[in-house]
């Protein structure tokens, strides 16, 4: 089985930094979210060979991702479309016919992501008041009615969190969509064990991954993994250190300091694990936050979210590509700043100097 | 205030005696009729909503991409989807089409369509939590403030320092359809149009007189809007006969016939008759105070290109005007 690698579409909006803002306002180098500027990140994707792109999840400040997809759908060939969702915040089956629409207008080219744990402020803030482990447990019966209306029979259901007693509904009706489901807690390994078809890993060092992966393993069912991780590739070591360090010296001290408690609010174990890979460390050198090699914390300082990049030679950056693919990762989540030039980076550079490694033949070796 | 001229893009497919293969089921075709209105100077496309039907929003999303200067009116039930992630949704759309997003809130009736995705509210709270709804997707388009976002505490609803992070400036207009009181004073108290199917005259310079009378009693006003299926040929004994097996009953007034719509599985009206006769009968309408119209016909397509030619000149239609397509829609 070969090797697959998607980008990623900065609904957020997009910079040569790491961060937006800072006290002065806006980062000089801050590119909206326009629908402009996401096509061209997507169709430079789309050319530099990824397979696919990711939208992130909806919030306050990212453009709507369902929005978005159905219209790259129309402005692209053959990027696949990795939709990101909260569940809970609409009915099942109603996103289960969403879902059927999405997949009719891009011909199949959809795959979704699920993230449950999300933040608890975030999901106040769009009127969702469940705390983290019943968010996990309402996720599961979610995804159970969703697959259920797809498969395009009536539906009883009389659970926790929904009750749904339907005919058929043949608007929703659709082969599933490839499922990944991200989260590192027990209660988001416990949903990802029995509805994944991909867990979603962030970037943590081949050690802290390799337990995770073993530990899904153990349940028996088979599924696949991806890695999400920030790439900064350039043509030497010195040179691609030389642009981590450009990120990070451009951050104001008092930025890192407010990122930092902000983020230790939030009430994911996914986001904890990547705090505890810097722990908030202030840094007097770059390769400090080297936690691994070419595996560099220095992005989740001051982001939520994926906070470690590969950082290294083009032929490094390889390598280490290959030694996740090795662990039984097949599937990659890629992306660095800003998106648009960078997407050429990594996919005309990097992609190219990937050994395809089977993670199936490597599995059974172990 | 001038008059509006909108379309409805049959989703769910044309009648199976024009299309037996299923073939305007398909998105190559929602992209043809919605170019197609577009050309013959309809206004706005409506995306219905129902069981049967895919989702508007996407549906929307994806033909605006294919057009320039159609808007598009979204339908939607409150009550499937939380209202922030609506506002957001909307918000996205709005910006992305350039600016040609309208909404349609359907806030009565189809139970079959809320039961079937699994909300289970009666009735009347129904329209109780559309309002509510209502006001929390304004509220958030309004934006988190300088310091904090809105709080919000109802009945149905309940968010907790939220909100846009960025504003939506120029909101998109919205249209509430209805036929019950309940729906006329959510209309007064949100919408910039209100809409329902056509009734007699009387009757519908009554509602009229009503809804303008309930806005102008929260200090508002809005527009009065009528949906008609047209059954329009250059004779009236060619539309009579077109109009075949759809008529239901007796004729409600001259031209206006009861029908029944198998695909969406709701029963409309219909103005059937020559162009001329059509058209005076919209007149008529007009002059009871009917400034927006949204049209639909048995098949999407060719009818949209037929009605644009034969009958939009009649009744004064100005198609929107050309504007320097957005940055952001040249491909």
């Amino acid at each position: 089985m070969s090797l697959e690698f998607h980008w990623f579409i900065p609904s957020g909006g997009d910079s040569r930094e790491l961060i937006h803002t800072g006290p002065r306002g806006t980062a000089r180098s801050y590119r909206a979210p326009s629908y402009d500027y996401l096509l061209q990140v997507a169709r430079a994707a789309e050319r530099a060979g990824f397979a696919g792109a990711m939208l992130p999840t909806t919030g306050a400040s990212t453009e709507d991702s369902w929005t978005l997809a159905a219209a790259l759908a129309s402005d692209t060939e053959r990027l696949q479309l990795l939709v990101s969702f909260v569940p809970g915040l609409e009915l099942p089956a109603y996103f289960a016919r969403r879902v059927a629409t999405l997949q009719q207008l891009a011909h199949g080219r959809l795959k979704l992501l699920m993230f449950s744990a999300g933040y608890t402020l975030e999901q106040r803030a769009q009127g969702d008041f469940l705390e983290h482990d019943e968010r996990y447990e309402r996720a599961g019966e979610f995804l159970q009615i969703a697959r259920e209306v797809w498969r395009g029979g009536p539906v009883q259901h009389a659970g926790r969190h929904y009750l749904l007693n339907t005919p058929a509904l043949p608007a929703a009706a659709c082969e599933a969509p490839t499922l990944y489901i991200g989260g590192a807690s027990a209660a988001a390994e416990s949903v990802t064990a029995a509805q994944a078809d991909v867990q979603l890993l962030w970037g943590e060092t081949p050690a802290m991954l390799q337990e995770r992966i073993s530990r899904l393993r153990q349940g028996g069912r088979r599924l696949r993994h991806a890695l999400r991780v920030h790439v900064i590739a350039r043509g030497t070591e010195a040179e691609a250190w030389a642009e981590a360090e450009r990120l990070l010296r451009a951050v104001p001290l008092s930025l890192i300091d407010a990122a930092q408690r902000q983020l230790a609010n939030i009430d994911s174990v996914a986001q904890s694990r990547m705090l505890g890979l810097h722990h908030g460390k202030s840094v007097q050198h770059v390769r400090e936050l080297e936690v691994s090699p070419n595996l560099w914390a220095g992005i989740g300082l001051v982001r939520g979210g994926a906070g470690t990049a590969l950082v290294g030679s083009y032929a490094h950056v390889a390598r280490r590509i290959e030694e996740y693919a090795a662990l039984g990762i097949g599937s990659f989540i890629l992306s660095g700043y800003p998106n648009l030039e960078e997407a050429r980076v990594v996919g005309e550079r990097v992609l190219p100097l990937v050994q395809a490694v089977s993670p199936a033949d490597t599995l059974q070796a172990a | 205030m001038a008059l509006e001229f909108h379309w409805v893009l049959p989703t769910e497919g044309d009648p199976p005696r024009l299309d037996p293969q299923g073939r305007t089921r398909q998105p190559a075709h929602w992209i043809a009729v919605a170019q197609a209105a577009e050309y013959a100077g309809f206004n706005a496309l409506l995306v219905p909503t129902g069981v049967q039907r895919p989702d508007a929003w996407l549906v929307a999303a994806a033909l605006a991409r294919h057009t320039q200067r159609l808007g598009f009116i979204v339908a939607f039930r409150p009550g499937l989807v939380l209202p922030a992630v609506a506002a957001q949704r909307a918000q996205t759309l709005h910006e992305l089409s350039g600016q040609r997003l309208l909404l349609s809130v359907l806030t009565g009736g189809d139970a079959a369509e809320h039961h079937g995705y699994g909300d289970l509210i009666n009735h009347d709270d129904r329209f109780v939590r559309a309002a509510e709804f209502l006001r929390v997707v304004r509220q958030v388009w309004k934006g988190r403030g300088a310091c904090s976002g809105i709080d919000h505490h109802g009945a149905h609803y309940r968010l907790q320092n939220g909100g846009l992070s960025r504003p939506l400036r120029q909101p998109p207009a919205l249209y509430v359809g209805g036929a019950s009181p309940a729906s006329e004073r959510v209309a007064a108290e949100q919408a910039q149009v209100y809409y329902g199917w056509a009734e007699a005259p009387a009757l519908l310079q009554a509602r009229v007189q009503r809804v303008t009378a309930l806005a102008a009693g929260q200090g508002r006003s809005l527009r009065v809007g009528c949906r008609l299926h047209v059954v329009a040929r250059t004779t009236e004994a060619e539309a009579q006969r077109e109009a075949g097996t759809m008529l239901r009953g007796a004729e409600i007034a001259p031209n206006l016939w009861p029908i029944a719509r198998p695909a969406g599985g709701r029963n409309g009206v219909a103005l059937v008759g020559s162009y001329a006769r059509v058209a005076q009968r919209m007149a008529g309408m007009q002059s009871l105070g009917i400034e927006s119209f949204i049209l639909s016909a048995d098949a999407g397509l060719d009818d949209a290109l037929r009605l644009g030619e034969e009958l939009l000149p009649l009744v004064g239609a100005r198609p929107t005007s050309a504007k320097p397509v957005p940055a952001e829609l040249r491909g």
